[in-house]
């Protein structure tokens, strides 16, 4: 609590140290939380790259008003939801320039190593509509409450409420019919 | 999974971890990203050079000697220099003169006889002229303190009640009520003359010299009558000859305990101009301003009316349970101290409460009144 303020605190005012603290606790949370949105782990990593650089490049006017978690959080939830546009954009452009020849990779090394069960919560959450992923993510994964999540999806907090609610259902029977196969 | 209990256990236990090289180089990028190249690094630096020496074929002695050279031309201390010689408190006072300001962390624990214990963690943010103290609980500023010395002002401001003080002061007790400080510690050690060496130790990770003494002064705030007992204890970075960590441990004539530490400080921090100027908020009032609709918040959001007081007077009754404040959703104020927030008000204003009653919706209009003395 006060611990994490202070940190922000001094990161704020140029403390490296302060912010490789910042890092080291939040980064697998980052991660995973951008797994379980994306269900992939490559762009899960670009993701969480770009979200530190660029609190570190802004921190001049980063407002911590709430939960750093939190705010790393919506920042991960935005790039993701930008990622999926993009994606959608650029596969959509590539299947009409080039007959859909699949890009070459020239991704990160590999900075993510997923366990098995993350696996499977990644894999069954991508078949969850993505409003619903986000709401099912945010809340449990990183703990936000239904107005937080409300204002992040733009919504009301009962559409977000029943984006979860559905969502977790689905899940549920996601994660239980894999387990009974 | 059935619940939602277990759909969050299932999130937490989803593991992933990383690989230490690319931690480092992502780590390394959005610090460069940021301009974050401060002196602290060389304490990593010095950590994972170190390390690499230690891992590599050589036999251990080539090894550490290897690693001074290397220390030697990276410009790294770790012999220690001239902080091998003892630290000598009036160096300590000349040093922290010589600095503009200091911010540390602070945690006050008060245990009465019963073993009732509140604890509260506070930021200070101390200079020669003013002093600023931010109190916490759960990553929330709940109160805060400015006190301005040349002007002899003190400002305390209550989040939760919404309330603000300002207070004139003469000089003594302008000393009393402002926070206790590394600073005020080395003054009185200085002034009594009197203390008794702890020797040297590893404090917060940093090579120390630690002094003991007595003396109620170091417990500003707190009535000097009432002390039986105190002992205070001040570790000194032998570096940098600044406190790195002091405590202060004391036993109340009604064999109540009070303990204030002081730790992690940073010097010389750059703050902003106004930083010590008293912020209030909008809508918070002085004390006798502050008006109440007389309601209980314990169960919050369920209420019960204070007798003779103005809820009751409208007709809300003990069991309603509140659906909006002034037309808006409470249902984001989960905690009793945060609707104690949203409640508080001045004296004479109007609210709106909307509340359900059984089946019913029912909104009352309530004029906030004075606090009963």
């Amino acid at each position: 609590m006060l611990e994490e303020r202070y940190l922000v605190w001094r990161f704020k005012h140029g403390s490296a140290e302060a912010f490789e603290r910042i890092y080291l606790k939040h980064k697998n949370d980052l991660l995973k939380l951008a797994v379980v949105l994306l269900g992939d782990v490559h762009a899960a990593e670009d993701i969480v790259h770009d979200v530190f650089i660029h609190v570190a490049k802004t921190r001049d006017s980063l407002q911590v008003t709430g939960h750093l978690k939190g705010l790393l959080a919506t920042s991960v939830a935005n790039r993701a939801r930008n990622y999926r546009r993009d994606e959608c954009r650029y596969h959509k452009s590539l299947a009409r320039q080039t007959d859909g020849e699949p890009a070459s990779e020239s991704g990160p090394a590999q900075w993510a190593i997923v366990s098995e069960q993350l696996q499977r919560l990644g894999g069954a959450m991508v078949q969850l509509p993505y409003e619903q992923r986000e709401a099912v993510a945010l809340h449990l994964g990183a703990g936000m409450s239904f107005p937080e999540i409300a204002r992040i999806q733009d919504t009301s907090i009962n559409t977000v409420q029943g984006r979860c609610r559905y969502g977790l259902q689905k899940l549920r029977s996601l994660l239980n019919s894999e387990a009974t196969e | 999974m059935k619940t939602v209990r277990e759909a969050k256990v299932l999130f937490r236990n989803a593991a992933i971890r990383t690989h230490p090289a690319a931690d480092q180089a992502v780590l390394e990028e959005a610090l460069d990203a940021g301009g974050l190249t401060s002196q602290e690094r060389p304490t990593h630096r010095e950590r994972t050079m170190w390390k690499s020496l230690m891992k590599s074929r050589m036999v251990k002695p080539t090894a550490a000697a290897a690693a001074i050279i290397a220390a030697v031309v990276l410009g790294l201390n770790i012999m220690g220099g001239p902080d091998m010689a003892t630290v000598a408190l009036a160096n300590v006072a000349k040093k922290i003169e010589h600095t503009k300001n200091c911010v540390f962390k602070k945690t006050t624990t008060v245990s009465s006889e019963d073993s009732v214990t509140n604890a509260f963690d506070s930021l200070v943010y101390y200079t020669e002229n003013a002093v600023r103290d931010d109190v916490y609980d759960n990553e929330k500023i709940v109160s805060q303190v400015y006190v301005k010395f040349p002007d002899g002002v003190v400002v305390a401001v209550e989040h939760k009640s919404r309330v603000f003080r300002k207070i004139d002061l003469a000089d003594e007790d302008i000393e009393r009520l402002s926070p206790v400080s590394p600073k005020n510690l080395v003054d009185l050690i200085l002034s009594k003359g009197e203390y008794k060496k702890l020797g040297r130790k590893t404090v917060d990770g940093v090579l120390s010299e630690g002094f003991e003494f007595d003396d109620k002064r170091a417990m500003l705030s707190m009535d000097k009558d009432k002390i039986e007992n105190i002992v205070t204890r001040l570790w000194v970075d032998v570096s940098t000859n600044l406190p790195v960590r002091a405590e202060v441990d004391c036993i109340l004539t009604d064999n109540a305990k009070a303990r204030v530490v002081m730790y992690d400080p940073q010097w010389d921090v750059e703050l902003e101009s106004d930083f010590f100027e008293p912020k209030i908020p909008a809508g918070y009032v002085e004390p006798g301003q502050r008006g109440l609709i007389g309601i209980d918040l314990e169960n919050w959001p369920a209420l019960k009316v204070v007798p003779g007081m103005a809820a009751e007077k409208a007709g809300v009754k003990s069991g309603d349970v509140v659906l909006k404040f002034n037309g808006n959703s409470i249902s984001h104020i989960e905690s009793s101290s945060d609707a104690l927030s949203l409640l508080s008000g001045k004296v004479g204003e109007k609210v709106a409460l909307t509340v359900k009653r059984g089946e019913q919706i029912l909104t009352f209009e309530i004029e906030r009144a004075p606090a009963p003395k």
